[in-house]
């Protein structure tokens, strides 16, 4: 039996293989229905050294309030979802706890669940985000066309390479606690408030992430706390790791979307006014949920310059799990009907796709919700590229040619092509949190070493060898004598979540601006010198800034052609052109983009849940078709020379995909296609509305 | 029942439930890590071993089946020259792995050097596939094998192709 103290373990790579001496397991007993009065719980006769934990037993607060809401840490009275936590099981046996826990009655009385989000009663309304520029009414009367259109995305798995759990063990007077979360400092701040201790008497190191896709942005939290509740009361080291099938159905998943356009274009097909609505189903206690809504408002407009704008963004709180980010918070999915919504105004307009952006996008000086841009988008520079090399006008010509002159209208043309642009905007901070400004530090000891340390470090990987560069080219040191330190909140500063591509937006810039005040001062001042620093908040008084000024811009072209039998849409080629300010690493960028288009692929034709008539449940899973590598099509990335500061690009491929993919679908089947993935059934429509 | 089987070149014999997962009975009582207990049906391919020589999903695998059978995991894996091929074919041509499907990928490129005939890219991506990770570059784990199997046709691995 592997065995080892918590506080001898300074890292594990993977929480499913973490060596406990003296460990209890954690198991979690959950609510069999979606919402209701807990009217008890009753817990089976358990051996010696087995107990049961419920709301209140927990030494500290009940809730997680630092999340833009406040989410139960075991439910206490009612339940809100389908699997909620509501009491834990703790024992030195794993099974005889699973046992326990599957032997454990949690009797509700159950109240009408509602799991719809299109529309809904007023209550559920969590929060909203409105904004109006213009005379969108006058602008819509007057307009020579007026499109409307409603584009859907559907709820999705993360599927990260592990599941989620945490562990936790008592080091003398501090908690340890091992976590696979992008955010460390917000998960020992949620662990302090449930065992009610400061919060430096906890201590948070960051296990193995892989690729998470903000699937592990605050749910590691609530699990942090079950473990160390666990630990706490039992007064051993505690271990919860959820199976894949629980992950699956009880964790947060990417949150359902609509967006309804209404348009209006001028006769030459300029865009005039846009009329907008979100919808966002954020499932049970909307964690985010303000945040969604006004990320997701800002978006609506995409790249495009439309001087009477009216956005209404919502957030509705339904009887499903948390759901929440995925590749971003609210932006992938407004970026997919944006991009149909441009393909349709083109087509209304009689114009090619490509040349009614070209006429329609924003220029410097134009407003796109907020202020005007000091820089326009840059759709040529990016786009110059791409048709080139994805062939796009040719191949969009002959597509159309086939699709108007097909001699059999009923069928569908089969052959289509599409395209996408637009912004990844900049790494901001969450405006649910009284964030500390992200912040690194660098100390140089006196074997000439260098530690760089950050909350939102990885132990390996492109990022930490860009990182390590970076400081070797400033300081004169080889890279093999810098070390990036494992992420532990006892250690590194707080570098905020790690979200947002904010390890490339932000982290490296402060490690180059640390290395170079170490420069500075390297020969002046003895050995070890250790630099911090903190990126700014813009000053009150600064002039107001676009986001877009500041974003990495991309676009993308996928090719299909209809399977003839089965109608499926293999997909043919995909391409990919960034402009992302300086690439550090051009080979490790193409290559994350590449694999980003591949996995953004696969979520579009693959990965489908249903959620409609509520929450998932182990047959989902047997059903989640998997997107595999032999499905990628061939992926060519390339990146347009920009001297500007390096930008995160790690949500481009997720939002540029998709939309190419559906407007190439759209032209294949002659038929707008505005749901995304394209196997998915009618989630989200309230059979009660 | 006792279950006695070849482990990574050792003769093992332990008391097992006939239908306890060879996956657990590897991780739990072998304390071999390498291999995942993920998806527990066959899916994700995190938990492949070769069982006599062919690659399968020991969560599949009901302890009594691997009775008199040579079971290698990837700890007996990386002691073999297709192991050295493999990673050397990985990291030089940058298709970097995320610390959770290394070891499945690796042994599923493995499984390919080993083979008597000459994979085609289908075919190479077929077993690829049989991984389930959304951190891997297709064009990066394809370059790899094919690195892999060039550099083993010289060698010892390299027959018959």
């Amino acid at each position: 039996m592997r065995t080892a103290r918590a506080s001898d373990l300074s890292m594990v790579g993977r929480l499913s293989d973490f060596p406990l001496l003296d460990a209890v397991y954690v198991g979690t007993v959950r609510s069999p229905v979606s919402r209701g009065a807990i009217r008890s719980i009753s817990v089976p006769h358990l051996p010696r050294g087995y107990r049961s934990v419920t709301a209140d037993d927990i030494p500290g607060s009940a809730r997680i309030d630092s999340i833009g809401a406040s989410v139960p840490v075991l439910a206490s009275g009612r339940v809100a979802y389908r699997g909620e936590p509501v009491a834990l099981i703790v024992g030195p046996d794993r099974l005889r706890v699973a046992e326990a826990v599957s032997m454990t009655a949690v009797r509700v009385d159950e109240e009408p669940a509602s799991f719809g989000y299109e529309a809904c009663e007023s209550r559920r309304l969590v929060a909203a985000y409105s904004t109006d520029s213009g005379s969108v009414d006058a602008a819509l009367a007057k307009a020579a066309r007026v499109v409307d259109g409603e584009y859907r995305m559907g709820p999705q798995d993360h599927y990260y390479p592990e599941p989620q759990g945490a562990a936790a063990g008592f080091d003398y007077d501090k908690l340890i606690v091992f976590s696979s979360t992008q955010w460390p400092f917000q998960a020992r701040d949620a662990v302090a408030q449930a065992l009610g201790v400061r919060k430096d008497e906890v201590v948070v190191r960051t296990t193995s992430l892989g690729s998470h896709l903000d699937g592990k942005l605050w749910y590691p939290s609530l699990l942090a706390c079950h473990a160390a509740i666990a630990a706490r009361l039992s007064g051993k080291n505690a271990l919860l790791l959820l199976s894949r099938t629980d992950d699956f159905m009880y964790t947060t998943k990417r949150a359902p979307t609509l967006v309804s356009y209404r348009a209006g274009l001028d006769e030459a097909g300029k865009l005039v006014a846009m009329d907008a609505s979100v919808m966002i189903n954020v499932g049970a206690y909307a964690p985010f949920g303000a945040e969604l809504v006004e990320r997701a408002a800002k978006a609506v407009a995409g790249a495009y310059a439309c001087p009477s704008l009216r956005v209404a963004a919502r957030a509705v709180s339904t009887d499903l799990p948390p759901m929440g980010a995925f590749m971003g918070l609210g932006t992938g999915p407004v970026a997919f009907a944006v991009e149909r919504l441009a393909e349709d105004l083109a087509d209304a307009a009689g114009m090619d796709p490509y040349e009614w952006r070209a006429m329609n996008v924003a220029r410097r000086g134009d407003q796109t919700l907020g202020p005007p841009l000091r820089k326009g988008a840059p759709l040529d520079a990016v786009c110059d590229r791409l048709l080139a090399i994805s062939d796009y006008p040719r191949k969009r010509s002959s597509f159309e040619l086939i699709r108007k002159r097909r001699p059999d209208p009923s069928s569908p043309p089969g052959y289509g092509i599409g395209l996408a642009f637009g912004p990844q905007r900049p790494a901001t901070a969450l405006s649910c949190r009284d964030a500390q400004a992200p912040s690194v530090e660098v100390t140089l000891s006196k074997d000439s070493t260098l530690t760089i340390r950050s909350s939102v470090a990885s132990g390996s990987g492109a990022v930490t060898r860009i990182w390590k560069r970076i400081a070797a080219t400033s300081l004169g040191l080889s890279p093999e004598a810098v070390e990036v330190a494992t992420p532990s909140t006892d250690e590194v500063p707080d570098s905020g979540p790690n979200v947002f591509s904010r390890r490339i937006g932000v982290v490296t810039r402060l490690i180059g601006s640390a290395c170079d005040g170490l420069a500075s001062k390297r020969f002046r001042e003895a050995l070890p010198i250790t630099v911090r620093k903190s990126q700014r908040a813009r000053s009150a008084k600064a002039a107001p800034e676009s986001p877009l000024d500041d974003a990495s811009w991309g676009a993308a072209v996928v090719e299909l052609e209809l399977d003839p039998v089965d109608a499926a849409p293999p997909v043919r080629g995909i391409w990919l052109v960034a402009k992302a300010g300086r690439i550090l690493s051009r080979e490790d960028a193409a290559a994350a983009l590449e694999r980003d288009a591949a996995v953004a692929l696969g979520l579009c034709v693959a990965e489908c849940l249903d959620l409609s008539d509520g929450p998932a449940d182990p047959g989902d899973l047997r059903r989640y078709g998997l997107w595999r590598i032999k499905d990628a099509p061939p992926i060519q990335v390339e990146f347009v020379d920009d001297d500007a500061e390096p930008k995160g690009i790690g949500e481009l491929a997720y939002s540029l995909v998709p939309a190419a993919f559906a407007n190439a679908l759209s032209q294949a089947l002659d038929s707008p296609w505005n749901a995304l993935p394209t196997c998915r059934r009618s989630e989200g429509v309230d059979d009660d509305s | 029942m006792i279950v006695e089987f070849i482990l990574n070149g050792e003769d093992v014999s332990l008391k097992a439930d006939p239908l306890e997962r060879l996956s657990d009975l590897l991780r739990e009582r072998f304390d071999l890590t390498s291999l995942m207990s993920d998806c527990r049906e066959g899916v994700c391919g995190k938990c492949v071993v070769f069982l006599d020589g062919l690659l399968v999903n020991s969560c599949m695998v009901p302890a009594f089946k691997a009775r008199g059978t040579e079971v290698v995991t990837y700890e007996g894996f990386k002691s073999t020259e297709s192991f050295a091929t493999v990673e050397r074919s990985f990291r030089e041509a940058g298709a970097e792995l995320c610390g959770f499907c290394d070891s499945a990928l690796f042994m599923a490129a493995g499984s390919l050097i080993e083979a008597t005939v000459r994979p085609s890219e289908e075919e190479i991506m077929e077993v690829l596939s049989s991984v389930y990770c959304r951190c891997v570059t297709p064009s990066r784990a394809l370059g790899a094998v094919k690195a892999a199997l060039e550099s083993s046709l010289g060698g010892k691995y390299g027959r018959a192709r």
